[in-house]
C-alpha cells in the first residue's frame, strides 16, 4: 500500500495537470468560437462566387470554349493527383489528426490501385510527422498556418497547384480535410477540387438574371475560376482550424473530467491511509500502556 | 432619391453593406459606374479604387482582383483583396 506521502504527491501532480487541461479547454473554447465566426464570415463571399459561376456557366457552357480554359480541361485518365491534406501543427486534440490522416491513407491506396500517382501536400506538422514515420513521401509540407489562416496563405499554396493543373502537369487536385458540419459534428471528408465536376456547378440556385457580361464571358470566367477554387481551398482551411479547436476542447474537457475523478479517488485513498496510520498508532499506545501496568 | 443596395464581400467577411446612390469600380477594361436601376451586369474587376457614395458621405477602398454583379438594384462587389483607404 502506498504511503500517505506518495499519495499526497500524486494528488498534487494530478491537480496540476487538471489546471493545465482546464486552461487549454478554455482557450480552445474561445478560439473555436472565433473560428466558427470566420466560417460564417467567408460564407457569403463563397456563396456569391458560386452564384456568379453558375450564372456564367449558362452563358459560357458550350464545350468549344472549354478547351480555351486550361482550368476547365477534363483529363481522360487521371495519372497524377495532388492531394492536399490538412492537419494541425499541434497535438492534444483527440482523434482529429488521426481521422484525417486515416482517410488520406485510404484515398492514397485507392488511387494507387487505380494507377494514379499521388503527390502529397501536407499542411500541419502532425501529418508530416506521421507520414514520415510511415515512410510515405511528402512532396511539400506547410507549417506556418495557425488557427487563423489567411486568404493570402491559401493563395500561396493553391496557386502553384492551379498553374500546374492548367499546364497539364497534374490531372487532379483534391483536399482531405475535416468538414465542419455543425458545432457538435465534424467529419473528415475528401473534396475533389479539380477537374471540375459537372454536377458541382449545377447544384444550388443561380440568380436567374440575364446579365450584361463585361468585357465578355470568357474573360470573366478566366478570372472567376481560379478565385473560386482558391476560395474553396481557403474555406477548407478555415473549417479545419475550427474543427481542430473543437476537437481540442472536447479532448481537454475529457482530460479535465478524468483528472477530477482521479484526484477524487486518490484523496479517498489518502484519507483511508491516514486514518489507518492513526488507528495503528493509538493501538500501539494502548498496547504499550497495558504492557506497563 | 433612388438608391441601390450595395454589399462588399471579402474572404475575411463583409466589409460593407447598405444603401448607396452611386458605386464606382475599376473593371479589367476600364472604370464602371453604377447608378440605381442599372441593368443586370457581371464584370471582372482589376486593380484600383472602389467608391461607394452613400447618404452620409463616400466610402472608398482599394481592390485587387474581384467581381461586381448588379441584379435587381443590388450591387455585390466580391473582392479578393481589399484595403480601406
Amino acid at each position: 500500500m502506498a504511503t500517505a506521502r506518495e499519495l499526497k504527491n500524486k494528488i498534487r501532480s494530478v491537480s496540476n495537470t487538471k489546471k493545465i487541461t482546464r486552461t487549454m479547454e478554455m482557450i480552445s473554447t474561445a478560439k473555436s468560437r472565433v473560428c466558427q465566426k470566420r466560417i460564417e464570415a467567408v460564407q457569403p463571399y463563397g456563396d456569391k462566387l458560386g452564384e456568379m459561376l453558375r450564372d456564367l456557366g449558362r452563358a459560357a457552357s458550350d464545350p468549344e470554349q472549354a478547351s480555351e480554359y486550361p482550368l476547365l480541361r477534363s483529363p481522360e485518365k487521371i495519372r497524377k493527383e495532388a492531394m492536399i491534406v490538412i492537419t494541425a501543427n499541434r497535438g492534444l486534440c483527440g482523434g482529429y489528426n488521426t481521422n484525417v490522416l486515416k482517410l488520406a491513407e485510404r484515398r492514397i491506396r485507392r488511387l494507387a490501385d487505380e494507377g494514379t500517382t499521388c503527390e502529397i501536400h501536407m499542411i500541419g506538422k502532425k501529418g508530416a510527422a506521421r507520414f514520415r514515420y510511415l515512410g510515405r513521401e511528402v512532396t511539400q509540407g506547410y507549417f506556418e498556418i495557425d488557427d487563423k489562416p489567411t486568404y493570402a496563405q491559401a493563395e500561396a499554396i493553391a496557386q502553384p497547384l492551379l498553374d500546374r493543373y492548367a499546364a497539364g502537369e497534374l490531372d487532379a487536385v483534391s483536399i482531405v480535410v475535416c468538414h465542419y458540419e455543425s458545432a457538435s459534428r465534424q467529419v473528415p471528408v475528401e473534396r475533389p477540387l479539380l477537374p471540375l465536376g459537372g454536377g458541382d456547378e449545377a447544384e444550388g440556385e443561380s440568380s436567374g438574371g440575364e446579365f450584361i457580361l463585361e468585357p465578355d464571358p470568357g474573360t470573366i470566367l478566366s478570372h472567376l475560376l481560379p478565385v473560386s477554387l482558391k476560395t474553396r481551398f481557403f474555406q477548407s482551411l478555415v473549417e479545419a482550424a475550427a474543427c481542430e479547436q473543437i476537437a481540442r476542447r472536447v479532448a481537454m474537457k475529457n482530460a479535465t473530467d478524468n483528472a477530477e475523478e482521479m484526484s477524487h479517488s486518490y484523496k479517498q485513498l489518502y484519507n483511508r491511509t491516514r486514518q489507518a496510520t492513526i488507528t495503528q498508532e493509538i493501538l500501539e499506545v494502548i498496547g504499550g500502556s497495558q504492557g506497563m501496568s | 432619391m433612388a438608391t441601390l443596395h450595395c454589399q462588399v464581400l471579402t474572404p475575411e467577411g463583409r466589409a460593407y453593406e447598405g444603401e448607396a446612390t452611386f458605386v464606382e469600380a475599376q473593371a479589367v477594361d476600364g472604370r464602371v459606374g453604377i447608378l440605381p436601376r442599372h441593368a443586370p451586369l457581371l464584370t471582372a474587376l482589376g486593380q484600383g479604387p472602389l467608391r461607394v457614395r452613400t447618404a452620409d458621405g463616400d466610402r472608398s477602398w482599394t481592390i485587387e482582383g474581384g467581381f461586381l454583379q448588379v441584379l435587381d438594384n443590388q450591387v455585390s462587389v466580391v473582392a479578393e483583396r481589399l484595403t480601406e483607404d
